[in-house]
């Protein structure tokens, strides 16, 4: 069994999902996709990721409905809410539904990765760079 | 269509809506005489006999009670007499229309009073009268026009507020449209220059490199754009915390070190010993030095130089002082009291090749404004220009301010201040505590709910250095969400778990101070961590709602 471990990105932009991928794949993880809201729980159930990356708009729903269905469903790895959208709110409502984090796209990469590194439970690892902003 | 300055600041406010106001010649309308002579009633009295039908009046006295004076009366139109010797009737004006809000005021002058009278207008009066020349006629022809330009003022308001909701929506969407292409296009950008495809030449690196640097540009203004769009319809929001001064300037400065750098402009730091730490929202902290550092870059020749200071306010010991000073160009006197306005664009040097959207310094003045601070500007043509800035310090009180100020106006009953606890098992290291203390502020980070709360920084017993408590002031809404949240990170976090913290949340109601001295922001958390520490040596359960 791999000790990678294995992040869903749920996001229609092919493009994007296809570089995140490969960015994701370089930092050592491995990556499943699911192109809109209905893939997004069946895949999600199907491949048990450690981690959820997910796009707030998406066809067949908006990320925050998926996010409700993910919970509902008992899925139990933490998501991240990502969006190019300035909704002004959509950080608090993410984040009052459940997910660990909201990341405004485009999102840098040090930044991406440090928030699923802290999602993924090294807190030891993140918490001498929080002590500062305490 | 430019959209008048007024209605931006109004933004927000709800007016009547143009249908509920009565039309002219639908009646009857109901007509209020605010006037301290109640002699002059029956006078209006008479003067509407004829069209009782129509005019109903009834009489308020000039009340200094704005909330009893509009309770009492709902009126289609206010008369207001002015005294010909009452100097303060921008003032009567002012509190009649606050009693009476939305309400057309026409105010009765005596003869000698017409420059009076034009004034009222100006004050925001619909029609006026002379006294002298009071007829039935006058006084509904008055009465009718008034409500009509009420009516029509309304209109145009919400007109105004429709048009610049819709600008709102409009650019909202346009900027996600063009972020996603942008987002893609940074990500294997990224990619290329981490060479993950393969190794890059020297030649493609720059080429690609100067994408990127384009690409972040683009960006920039794209959220310039949203900004200040947002600054219009008043959605700009700021989340101050506490940070150091120092390490502000740092961040800021190091970015356009190598552009400086790069057109030869020596860029240099001043920062004073023992700064008080700032309370200001890291981004937009960063985001107002970075675009008076892009403007200093800008308007800067080849060896000049661009120094930011950082100091104590030496007039008001609750502010910081930044200022960015270059040796730049100048701006001539009469753009100066311009320059902070949205759209203004200086004149730029020739060898400027971008001129911006000349949204920069108004978006600064702005977020300053909404940090509370000041900023100004002092500018000597060929010699260079300073641009000054205020932010307060950091202190809890500052944080808890407008909080309490908020509760205690509103007269929240349901206002509380949330404190979280953590207890180590006694043998547990220190050096472990502060890593746990580390994560579990970090959650609550993550936790803070805007508008519904705020983290305060941890707050160390003095006499208990093992102990530390983690503050957020909250409604009873909030402190809820967030301690929901703290159990499930808890849970979550393995770290934790091994070391088995008992968690203590308390929720204490804020006093309402009827006399006295206001709340002191430092004393609640002194009474608060008082009342934790209790808790804590009982060493029950968990959770403890006190």
């Amino acid at each position: 069994m791999s000790d990678r471990k294995r992040i869903l990105i749920v996001d229609d932009d092919k493009e994007l999902v296809r570089g995140l991928a490969l960015r994701l794949k370089t930092s050592g993880f491995d990556v499943v996709a699911a192109p809109d809201a209905i893939a997004a729980t069946s895949v999600a159930r199907k491949e048990s990721p450690d981690l959820i990356l997910l796009d707030y708009s998406l066809p067949g729903g908006n990320g925050l409905t998926v996010l409700d269905r993910l919970k509902s469903l008992m899925v139990i790895a933490p998501i991240i809410v990502m969006s190019a959208s300035n909704i002004a709110d959509l950080p608090k409502r993410a984040c009052d539904a459940g997910a660990f984090a909201f990341l405004r796209k485009p999102v840098e990469n040090a930044t991406l990765l440090e928030t699923i590194h802290r999602a993924l439970g090294d807190t030891l690892a993140s918490a001498s760079s929080g002590s500062s902003s305490a | 269509m430019a959209v008048h300055p007024a209605v931006a600041t109004n933004a927000g406010r709800t007016f009547p809506s143009a249908a509920t106001l009565p039309l002219a010649g639908t009646g009857p309308v109901r007509i209020v005489a605010i006037e301290d002579d109640p002699a002059y009633v029956p006078l209006l009295e008479e003067l509407l006999r004829p069209c009782r039908q129509e005019f109903r009046l009834a009489h308020a006295p000039a009340s200094e009670d704005e909330d009893a004076a509009s309770s009492e009366c709902h009126s289609d139109v206010s008369l207001l007499a002015l005294c010909f010797h009452d100097v303060s009737s921008p003032e009567v004006i002012r509190r009649t229309r606050a009693a009476h809000p939305g309400v057309p005021l026409i105010v009765l002058v005596g003869a000698p009073d017409e420059r009076l009278a034009f004034q009222a207008l100006k004050d925001g009066a619909q029609d006026y009268l002379l006294k002298s020349q009071i007829s039935t006629a006058t006084l509904v022809r008055s009465m009718r026009y008034a409500i009509e330009r009420q009516r029509l003022q309304f209109v145009t308001e919400e007109t105004n507020q429709r048009q610049l909701r819709l600008k709102d929506e409009f650019l909202s969407h346009v900027s996600h449209e063009l972020r996603s292409p942008i987002a893609a296009m940074h990500q294997f950008l990224s990619l290329l220059l981490d060479n993950i495809p393969g190794e890059l030449n020297n030649e493609q690196r720059e080429f690609l490199e100067i994408v990127a640097r384009n690409t972040g540009e683009l960006r920039g203004l794209i959220d310039d754009l949203l900004d200040a769009t947002r600054a219009e319809t008043g959605k700009l929001s700021v989340n101050p915390a506490c940070m150091a001064a120092a390490q502000l300037v740092h961040d800021a400065v190091e970015r356009y070190l190598p552009i400086a750098a790069d057109r030869g402009i020596r860029l240099e730091t001043q920062i004073s010993s023992n700064l008080p730490p700032v309370s200001a929202d890291p981004l937009r902290a960063r985001q107002m030095l970075s675009n008076l550092l892009d403007n200093a870059c800008k308007f800067t020749p080849a060896g000049g130089s661009i120094t930011v200071r950082a100091e104590s306010d030496t007039e008001l010991p609750g502010l910081l002082h930044f200022s960015v000073a270059d040796t730049g160009c100048g701006i001539d006197p009469e753009s100066l009291p311009h320059v902070f306005e949205r759209l203004y664009q200086g004149k730029a040097p020739a060898e400027t090749p971008r001129r911006g959207l000349g949204l920069g310094l108004h978006i600064t003045r702005e977020l300053v404004t909404r940090h509370g601070g000041q900023i100004w500007v002092e500018s000597k043509l060929r010699l260079g220009t300073t641009f000054h800035f205020t932010l307060q310090a950091f202190s809890v009180e500052t944080l808890l301010a407008p909080l309490v100020q908020t509760a205690v106006a509103a007269q929240k009953k349901d206002f509380a201040l949330v404190a979280i606890a953590l207890a180590p098992a006694a043998a547990i290291k220190r050096q472990l505590s502060e890593k746990l203390l580390a994560a579990v502020a970090q959650t609550l980070g993550r936790c803070t709910l805007p508008d519904m709360d705020v983290l305060l920084p941890r707050f160390e017993a003095p006499d208990r250095s093992a102990r530390y408590f983690i503050v957020a002031c909250a409604n009873q809404k909030g402190a809820r969400v967030l301690t929901q949240r703290v159990e499930d990170q808890l849970q979550a976090l393995p770290e934790l778990r091994a070391e088995a913290p008992t968690v203590h949340v308390s929720f204490t109601r804020l006093p309402t101070p009827d006399s006295g001295p206001p709340i002191s922001g430092e004393d609640v958390l002194r009474s608060l961590a008082g009342l934790v520490q209790r808790r804590i040596e009982n060493q029950e359960g968990r959770t403890h709602y006190v």
